[in-house]
């Protein structure tokens, strides 16, 4: 990238840069013309001059065009004009004037536009490049970027570089021969007043940037400074928990107001400088009218000007501080916008980058080419051994452990492997390619590294899966028929070197994984889970998660048929008596109160829950069954044991989970009301906000759950008069609110657990979930809707960087996106150990069977079990201490990946 | 049964002996009561340890699945805490437990388990009292059984497990 800024406008805008210079250039006549107009129209129009001598009529819009002497001379006449007495010549030469006026403004409206087209491509460029850029960043160098400085710099410092893109070449073209002109035009009118004017425009021309100077070193001073406000700002939104952790947040906000006090300071004595230039900007402008009004009225008054060109030149150079005014802006903008590009394009150019992606096929590494490393040697940035030099040959294929204690060599070679560190001594090659200099497309193609930190981003867990098969590239199809949008899109991207394909379009790269349609990547996303041990969980999450209304028929069918089959089959197992079904005249005491009174589900948010308690027709229901005083009474109760037992516990403690639609928050501005009602023992004073507080968390009491003893026959025989009436006298057009259950009929908005089981899981049961739910996952095979819900599950949101996920199960995705991939090599750096041992053991024990017949390398402790490892290095600190092989080194190559048989229900 | 009443029946255990009422409310408010029928497994050798249990109520029986055979080693009564030391070593369940009359139990989830002994000081206490006591018996009980060994008979070996090989599934 080049870091001359008119050197990269030029490169990339020429040819939009010199069309809209030949608009510049058209504009010229007429701008002439419309200056020389008003002087005819006051000498000639209204002042008559060319109807003195009794003369009536005068000739307009003559042309005659004449030929210089080479050409032999002579004129041809064009026109002859018309012939016009004194009023209709000044209508014509005004409407003259009003039709330059109109030329004139259009010509500024295409050439701003023009120029704003060119700015804002050139802008797309830019922080294209810088992104490109950034995308290649070394490992290392990729560590010490703040993220946020990167994305103010990307996204909102280059945006006033964007404005000027338009205007590096065009404007001052644009204004310079303005000014041009409207000088020679002055100077055409008076020797004098011309030379003046110039004059004055120098003063201004010389004085002022000399003033601005110190107005753009401030200007660059307030960048840096708030580009770090921002990364620092950044880092600690990172590290909050950290700084509330040791309690250090005064010192953090000290710093930033700190930081802010300088901007302040900056940004002051920014304003200052700027309105002292503008006041005397303006002042040297009012100054020349001065000059011109004296001057040249004292030569109208001697008659050595006429009063038509005093007019004409005071309304040239009425124009005429514009231009100039706005050249030493542009001047002034040109100074701080090429600083503020070499200030972003130096942040971004490094040393050394990684090669540029091609889209050529990675060449073909053969299947047993070995790991050489020679003379590997890794210093860190403050010139610290990390890894002693050494040299060893891996043979492939093979399992290697490289053992050690954490933190020593074993991970820096593992790293310098996995190209997460490739500023290195020496040399690491797989078949004569050196590691560090491969391109991503060649390295991915032969091996991937797997960190305890797994990268995981907002989007569904199927997206994270597939993730790692998004490099197809598809292929712009060059024939098909375009609609002008999507070849207004081609155009524009062509047009900024800008990616072609978008990233809709069907990336996934089908042929590594052997499968030819998104159904079949289902499949192969399942084995890979059920390899790394993630298949029964996202199984669960399907069940649990909600079962939508786009159903395909078919599915719809087979869920109704599972149902009945379900509950036969809970029964074949003795295991009933553990479920307690939905049915239209009991009440469930496995599911809320709330959940009870509506015998549904809600469909939107107006009897959701939290909201149930505050709708009007739910609470009139609520009270004409006469349960508004038992629903306060259990909220009280509820809310006083709450207060009692919680109290010590902080607001996000996971104790408090099984309450947790209690908020700590309004507890504390609950409590003191019901407690000072409860003293004065009247329940009725409660105000009616608290009241619908208390009864909301009465309707989500389910006494098993919450074992306080609160319901009791009455109350159960009032819940359930209730239930009747609520649905007997829900106005028909809010009926779309609720799916009431009905054995008959699925209830989209419940989840596919509750549709299958129709019920609740008795609370004192727990233990036998699994046991259920493996009798669900059974019949649901049966019927051929397993599949139906590992892809529900696959829908699953994870969240900004995973967080709606726990961190087993992000390494989960991290694990089963390497092993769709299924790679040559894969570098597994302590990405088990989030993972009980037991756990991570047997994960690992899959994925070695998995990868038969290729590469794992794994990061072990020195003391672990190495019998499953063909080979071993052992590591100690930073030293390379030792190599054992095992005699039966290789394995059967070729051997078929076998993909482990279903998973454990 | 209440939580009131949870409470009250392990107010009478030795091991809680120590920890203050508003904390076996706690440990009762966010565990879930569970009764088995008799001979209802309550954990399976080798299954995953998942939770603790309370036993409030109710007789079971220990035993090991070992290749020679299944041992019935011990029976016990309420008041005891069960699968705690898998949990805290994230083993899987060394023995089976079978209820042999109907038993009550609180059952605390494995990371609500974890975060109690975070949070109360005195529960962390009786957990670990209850350990200690356990290992106390122990070594009583291998003190008794050394004394029945013939001469010359094979060292024991900690890392030596009775129980079957474990079957990944």
């Amino acid at each position: 990238m080049s870091v001359n800024f008119f050197r990269y406008v030029w490169m990339y805008s020429r040819r939009e840069q010199l069309i809209v210079l030949f608009y510049v250039v058209a504009s010229l006549p007429f701008y002439w013309w419309s200056l020389d107009v008003p002087k005819r129209i006051v000498n000639e129009g209204i002042q008559g001059s060319v109807f003195e001598h009794g003369v009536t009529q005068a000739r307009l819009f003559a042309f005659t065009v004449s030929l210089p002497d080479f050409l032999g001379g002579g004129s041809y006449v064009i026109s002859d004009g018309l012939l016009l007495a004194q009023l209709p010549y000044l209508f014509a030469l005004s409407l003259v004037f009003l039709a330059l006026t109109l030329v004139n403004g259009w010509f500024k409206y295409v050439i701003n536009i023009r120029k704003g087209v060119l700015g804002e491509r050139m802008l797309r460029r830019l922080r294209f490049d810088l992104f490109g850029l950034v995308m290649r960043f070394r490992p290392e160098d990729m560590r010490t970027t703040k993220s946020a400085e990167v994305t103010s710099m990307i996204k909102d410092e280059v945006e006033p570089i964007g404005g000027f893109f338009g205007e590096a070449f065009i404007t001052p073209a644009f204004l310079g021969t303005q000014a041009l002109t409207a000088m020679a035009f002055i100077l055409a009118q008076n020797m004098w007043l011309g030379t003046l004017a110039i004059g004055l425009i120098l003063v201004q021309g010389v004085v002022i940037p000399h003033l601005r100077r110190e107005q753009i070193r401030l200007g660059r001073e307030r960048q840096i400074e708030s580009r770090i406000l921002a990364g620092r700002i950044g880092e600690m939104i990172e590290a909050a928990p950290a700084l509330h952790n040791y309690g250090v947040t005064g010192h953090s906000s000290s710093e930033i107001g700190h930081r802010l006090g300088t901007l302040f300071d900056i940004r002051l004595r920014l304003y200052r400088r700027k309105f002292a230039v503008k006041y005397l900007n303006n002042l040297l402008a009012q100054l020349t009218p001065f000059v011109f009004y004296t001057v040249g009225g004292y030569l109208a008054l001697k008659g050595q000007l006429d009063i038509g060109q005093l007019v004409a030149v005071i309304a040239a150079y009425r124009d005429l501080p514009t231009p100039i005014k706005e050249l030493i802006d542009w001047d002034q903008q040109r100074a701080d916008v090429t600083v503020k590009y070499e200030q972003v394009v130096s942040q971004f150019s490094k040393d050394t980058l990684l090669p540029k992606e091609t889209n050529e096929p990675p060449p073909a590494f053969a299947a047993d080419a070995p790991i050489t490393v020679v003379g590997l040697r890794v210093i860190n940035g403050r010139g610290l051994v990390q890894l002693d030099r050494m040299s060893v040959a891996i043979d492939r294929p093979a399992r290697i452990a490289f053992a050690g204690p954490t933190g020593g060599g074993r991970d820096i070679l593992a790293k310098v492997i996995g190209r997460q560190i490739t500023d290195y001594q020496g040399s690491v090659t797989i078949g004569g390619h050196e590691i560090a200099t491969m391109s991503d497309r060649e390295a991915s193609s032969i091996m991937l590294y797997a960190s305890s930190e797994p990268y995981i981003m907002s989007g569904s867990i199927r997206e994270n899966l597939t993730l790692a098969l998004r490099r197809a590239t598809p292929r712009l199809d060059e024939r098909a028929p375009l609609t002008p949008q999507q070849r207004y899109w081609l155009d524009e991207a062509r047009m900024t070197d800008n990616p072609l394909v978008s990233p809709d379009a069907d990336w996934i790269d089908y042929d590594a994984i052997g499968a030819s349609s998104p159904a079949e990547v289902d499949v192969a996303i399942s084995n890979a889970l059920r390899i790394v041990r993630g298949y029964d969980e996202i199984f669960r999450v399907g069940m649990s998660s909600r079962l939508g209304d786009n159903l395909p028929p078919d599915t719809a069918e087979r869920l109704l048929a599972a149902r009945p089959a379900m509950i036969e089959r809970f029964r074949d197992r003795g295991l009933e008596q553990y479920v307690e079904a939905f049915q239209p005249d009991t009440f469930n005491t496995s599911a809320s109160i709330g959940e009870n009174l509506l015998y549904g589900v809600a469909v939107g948010e107006r009897f959701a829950a939290e909201h149930m308690a505050a709708d009007p027709f739910m609470r009139s229901i609520i009270a004409a069954e006469a349960l508004t005083a038992p629903l306060t009474a259990i909220g009280i109760k509820m809310v006083e044991t709450v207060a009692d037992v919680f109290q010590d516990l902080a607001p996000d403690n996971p104790l408090r989970e099984r309450y947790s639609f209690i908020d700590n928050a309004e507890i504390e501005a609950v409590w003191p009301e019901v407690r000072s009602a409860w003293n004065r023992g009247q329940r009725r004073h409660l105000s009616a906000q608290v009241r619908d507080k208390l009864i909301g968390y009465a309707l989500m009491y389910v006494e098993p759950r919450h074992r306080l003893n609160l319901i009791d026959d009455r109350l159960v025989a009032r819940i359930l008069r209730a239930r009747v009436s609520f649905r007997q006298f829900l106005p028909a057009s809010e009926a779309k609110d609720v799916e009431f259950y009905d054995e008959g009929r699925l209830m989209p908005a419940a989840s596919i657990r509750d549709n299958l089981i129709f019920g609740r899981i008795r609370y004192g049961k727990t233990h036998m979930r699994d046991k259920l739910l493996a009798v669900v996952g059974e019949v649901l095979n049966e019927h051929g809707l397993e599949s139906f819900v590992v892809s529900k599950g696959l829908d699953q949101e994870v969240g900004p960087g995973g967080r709606l996920i726990s961190i087993q199960q992000r390494v989960t995705v991290q694990l089963a996106r390497a092993m769709l991939r299924r790679p040559d090599i894969l570098v597994l750096d302590d990405a088990l150990s989030s993972f009980a041992p037991s756990e991570g053991h047997m994960i690992l024990q899959d994925i070695m069977e998995a990868m038969q017949g290729r590469t794992v390398i794994v990061t072990q402790a020195g003391d672990d079990d190495f019998s499953p490892f063909d080979m071993v290095l052992k590591f100690e600190g930073g030293k390379f201490t030792g190599l054992e092989r095992k005699d039966s080194a290789k394995p059967p190559s070729e051997a078929p990946a076998s993909v482990p048989a279903a998973a454990s229900a | 049964m209440t939580i009131e009443d949870e409470v009250r029946s392990m107010q009478k255990f030795r091991m809680f002996h120590h920890v203050e009422v508003s904390k076996l409310k706690l440990l009762a408010m966010v565990s879930d009561r569970i009764t088995f029928q008799p001979g209802e497994v309550i954990y399976e050798q080798g299954a995953a340890s998942d939770a603790v249990y309370i036993v409030l109520e109710g007789e079971f029986t220990v035993s090991l699945r070992t290749p020679a055979g299944v041992i019935n080693f011990a029976e016990h009564v309420r008041g005891a805490i069960l699968g705690e030391a898998g949990v805290l070593c994230d083993q899987v369940r060394m023995v089976t437990i079978t209820a042999e009359s109907p038993v009550v139990a609180l059952r605390i989830d494995r990371d609500v388990f974890l975060q109690l002994l975070k949070e109360s000081p005195p529960f962390n206490f009786a957990v670990m009292r209850e350990l200690g006591r356990q290992i106390m018996d122990l070594n009583n009980i291998c003190a008794q059984l050394v004394q029945q060994l013939p001469k010359g008979a094979p060292a024991v070996d900690a890392g030596h497990r009775l129980g079957e090989p474990q079957h990944t599934h």
